[in-house]
């Protein structure tokens, strides 16, 4: 044996030495990867986050994760339940005059907050006093404003509160189910939140981790565990492996790419039919999709199947743009199918046949991008340019209302919905549809309190919006959401809160 | 600038013998000229940031207000987080700010800057630090040993490795790590670094090994190629011929003789590794969802949140500066050792 090749040997068992070493300490410090949770009853779960997360109620939302905090730790005065039907949450029942213009809300007695007190009235004011005094960055106002004037509301006794409208509204406790209109309790401070929920909040870090505990005191159905831990993440892929590795238990959603993947390694999916869809919004106020024709023809473009197909993996429905609604049934409408002559033929008489125009999106959401770019392929077959533009959230919202074609996302319920996408003041209504006779609709189903008539009206809206077509809604997708086996009693929900309805759910 | 400090080391290293004093003089002004370019480098680059800041479309308000944001409501949350000022009032406030220590006040969630940025600073340290720790000595042994078993299998191995490994980024790399070691082949790492609130990266080594693995493999496959090839010119010289002559051990040449002079010219890039290590953890963290100052990072971006992402750009620029300044002064007591 050569010199050079003892000293090689000798140098080779150092190297490996020293990497055996290394190895079995990495693998001592924590082979498993999981983190320590099943005895305790403790829930992992995992959530986009961002360092702008707050537990103030009243703050904008930016991240799911601080949605899933909110809804844990407080309670509304009304809320809608997983198949959309509306539910008392703090408020026990609702008074009105003949008009719809004054309200009394009779409050739940005996719910407790998570400081020791009782919630009432009192609490009912300095919340809404607090969603006004924020105005300047509070957008959930938005889904009361028209209607709630804060000096207008008074407390009648310890449990009732009077609100006084600005003018009538027959919806009114439709409207305090919105997901952002929180109660809190009257002593509320960033640094001691108190709420009504099922939840206490322990800790607290921005985009790194809450731990929340069971309120032991909750009104409602209570969590069958004790301990919440929410890890935040930046990334989508990377909560896919936490939830493979078996770091977390729960999360809202995952490229639904990543479904098979780990239906393999274990992980199992709730499906709930949901009410959150792409809207593709043309604007109507302006060339080329000031004409209905070239709107309609836009809408005979798409292939619906192959988006359900493509850019959902298969776990969504045909869309017929329009809206839903989960708690009235559908329309009696025709499907709506690719016609590629039709759309020539509308494009032609529109003087459009070779139009070009530009889709923006962020591609936030599962099937953003993957339905512009099949729109795309589909109107390039009859002459048809369609630049898909993605660019970050930033970029978007700088020009928001004033992209000529948008892929938009509508998340709440048809009430909460129709005035932000649908009327014309709406801050999501990013076609600037003004349809005089949706309008009246929408005046008239605001202004009812009988639900069946309300179910029929909103039929006749959703006709509309399927006729005048100011948006392309391709696929109604359905809400995955999934779970490690530890996790049991999740409940379906048309609202993709599956992952934070926690009460009933155990933890193995 | 660097030109002008390299031919005043070439005029130094050409003149003529000077007293000791003398000397310590000129090398002080050559380290003084390399700080003062430190501070002029940091000043355009914060300058660069918040320019290329005002050129992205929207601003912090815009972001946070999200669709709700009227032209009304964005102008009202603009003038409360100071954006409507000109933009020269803006810099000045925060350049002047900086000078006395401090970095301002978040824009997205209206802490100071400098207590949103210290966890994750110090996270990320402990990140490249380990790393780094990791990735000097397995390159110095690898590209010893590459040098002095030149050209068979194993040299082979490694410029083989080395060329695959630069050609990856490191995103790749951590990603083909995750799938083996995390979540498909073997179970072996946890694939995501979630560390717990009160407690510390350092805490859950296990945690740590694979992004500090992402930021090796990188780093090693770069550094030891250096290595290997100052090793191998170090060998061909007269001097080892000497010491082989006399009968002195292959393991003694390597790393008594020959590693040491190699160094010289592998410091420089050793240094630059460091730096770029540091910079490298930007996408190390978000893929690992490691809470470092690279996800704060990625995470203001987003928010448009202007003093925080200056801040994080600085130390960046910071760390690289002084890596580079340790590699000059390295070159200058080189310089002062040849004379």
């Amino acid at each position: 044996m050569s010199a050079q090749r003892r000293v090689a040997r000798k140098l080779l068992a150092i190297a490996a030495g020293v990497a055996m070493a290394a190895g079995l300490a990495a693998c001592s410090g924590g082979s498993t990867g999981t983190t320590t949770t099943s005895a305790d009853g403790t829930l992992n779960m995992g959530l986009v986050g961002s360092v702008n997360d707050k537990v103030d109620p009243y703050a904008s939302q930016t991240t799911v994760g601080e949605g899933a905090i909110w809804q844990n730790m407080y309670d509304l005065l009304t809320y809608l339940d997983g198949n959309g039907k509306l539910q008392m949450g703090l408020a026990e029942s609702f008074d009105h005059n003949a008009d719809n213009t004054v309200w009394t809300v009779h409050l739940r007695p005996d719910v407790k907050l998570h400081d020791g007190g009782t919630f009432g009235a009192d609490d009912v004011l300095f919340s809404i006093k607090r969603m006004f005094a924020l105005k300047d960055s509070y957008g959930a106002i938005t889904q009361i404003s028209d209607f709630v004037d804060p000096n207008g509301v008074t407390k009648i006794d310890d449990h009732t509160v009077r609100f006084t409208l600005k003018e009538p509204y027959g919806v009114f406790p439709n409207a305090w189910s919105y997901p952002q209109l929180y109660m809190t309790g009257k002593d509320w401070t960033e640094q001691n939140p108190d709420g009504t929920g099922p939840f206490t909040m322990k800790k607290f870090a921005p985009n790194q981790q809450a731990t929340l505990e069971k309120f032991d005191g909750y009104w409602g159905r209570k969590p069958g565990f004790k301990t919440l831990n929410i890890y935040f993440f930046s990334d989508q892929q990377a909560i896919v492996n936490a939830l493979q590795g078996g770091q977390i238990d729960l999360t809202n959603a995952v490229p639904l790419a990543n479904v098979d993947t780990l239906k393999a390694s274990g992980i199992e999916f709730l499906k709930s039919d949901s009410t959150t869809h792409l809207s593709l919004d043309m604007r109507t106020d302006i060339p080329p999709f000031n004409n209905p024709k070239v709107r309609q023809a836009m809408e005979l473009i798409v292939d619906r199947p192959a988006v359900v197909k493509t850019a959902y993996n298969g776990y969504a429905k045909v869309g017929n743009d329009y809206d839903v609604d989960a708690s009235c049934s559908a329309p009696d409408l025709p499907q709506r199918a690719q016609d590629l002559n039709q759309a020539k033929q509308l494009l032609a008489a529109a003087g459009q046949s070779h139009l070009t125009v530009d889709l923006v999106t962020d591609g936030a959401f599962q099937g953003m991008l993957e339905t512009a770019q099949l729109l795309s392929q589909d109107a390039a077959q009859i002459g048809v340019t369609i630049n898909v533009k993605k660019m970050d959230t930033g970029s978007l919202l700088d020009k928001w209302l004033k992209w000529p074609f948008v892929v938009n996302i509508v998340t709440t319920d048809y009430l909460s919905g129709v005035p932000d996408h649908s009327l014309p003041a709406g801050q999501d209504n990013a076609a600037h549809w003004n349809n005089a006779q949706f309008n009246t609709l929408a005046t008239k189903l605001f202004n009812t309190t009988d639900q069946k008539e309300q179910c029929s009206i909103v039929q006749q809206m959703q006709t509309l919006q399927h006729n005048d077509a100011p948006s392309i809604i391709p696929a109604y997708p359905e809400d995955l959401t999934p779970h490690s086996s530890r996790v049991h009693g999740l409940q379906t929900n048309r609202f993709g809160q599956t992952y934070s309805t926690l009460g009933g759910v155990t933890v193995d | 600038m660097t030109a002008i400090i390299e031919a005043e080391w070439e005029a130094e290293r050409s003149a003529p013998r000077r007293p000791a004093r003398s000397r310590r003089l000129r090398w002080l002004r050559v380290v003084g000229a390399k700080l003062v370019q430190g501070v002029v480098t940091l000043f355009l680059v914060s300058l660069c940031v918040f320019l290329a800041t005002q050129v992205m479309p929207g601003n912090a308000a815009t972001v946070m207000l999200g669709t709700h944001a009227t032209p009304d409501r964005v102008k009202a949350l603009s003038e409360q987080l100071g954006l409507t000022q000109p933009l020269w009032v803006q810099y000045g406030k925060w350049l002047g700010g900086i000078l006395h220590g401090d970095f301002g006040t978040s824009l997205a969630n209206g802490q100071p800057v400098t207590q949103l940025i210290a966890t994750p600073a110090l996270n990320s340290f402990v990140l490249a630090g380990i790393a780094f720790a990791v990735i000097l000595p397995l390159s110095l042994v690898i590209g010893v040993l590459a040098a002095q078993f030149k050209d068979t299998w194993f040299d082979k191995l490694v410029l083989g490795s080395s060329m695959i490994a630069n050609a990856l980024p490191d995103f790749i790399i951590g990603t083909l790590l995750v799938f083996l070691f995390g979540t498909t082949v073997f179970h072996w790492f946890p694939p995501v670094a979630i560390i717990p609130i009160g407690t510390h990266p350092w805490d859950f080594p296990a945690k740590l090994a694979m992004p500090v693995a992402t930021l090796v493999i990188g780093g090693v496959m770069y550094l030891s190629r250096l290595v290997r090839v100052s090793v191998i010119d170090v060998l061909a010289s007269e001097y080892v011929e000497m010491a082989q002559l006399k009968g002195i051990s292959r393991a003694r040449i390597l790393f008594v003789h020959a590693l040491p002079n190699a160094l010289s010219a592998v410091v420089p890039a050793a240094s630059l590794v460091a730096a770029f290590t540091v910079g490298g953890v930007v996408v190390t963290e978000y893929l690992f969802n490691y809470p470092g100052m690279g996800v704060l990072l990625l995470q203001s971006i987003g928010a448009r949140d202007i003093p925080t992402i200056q801040a994080i750009v600085l130390i960046i620029a910071a760390v690289y500066f002084v890596f580079n300044f340790i590699a000059d002064l390295v070159k200058v007591g080189d310089v002062q050792e040849v004379r």
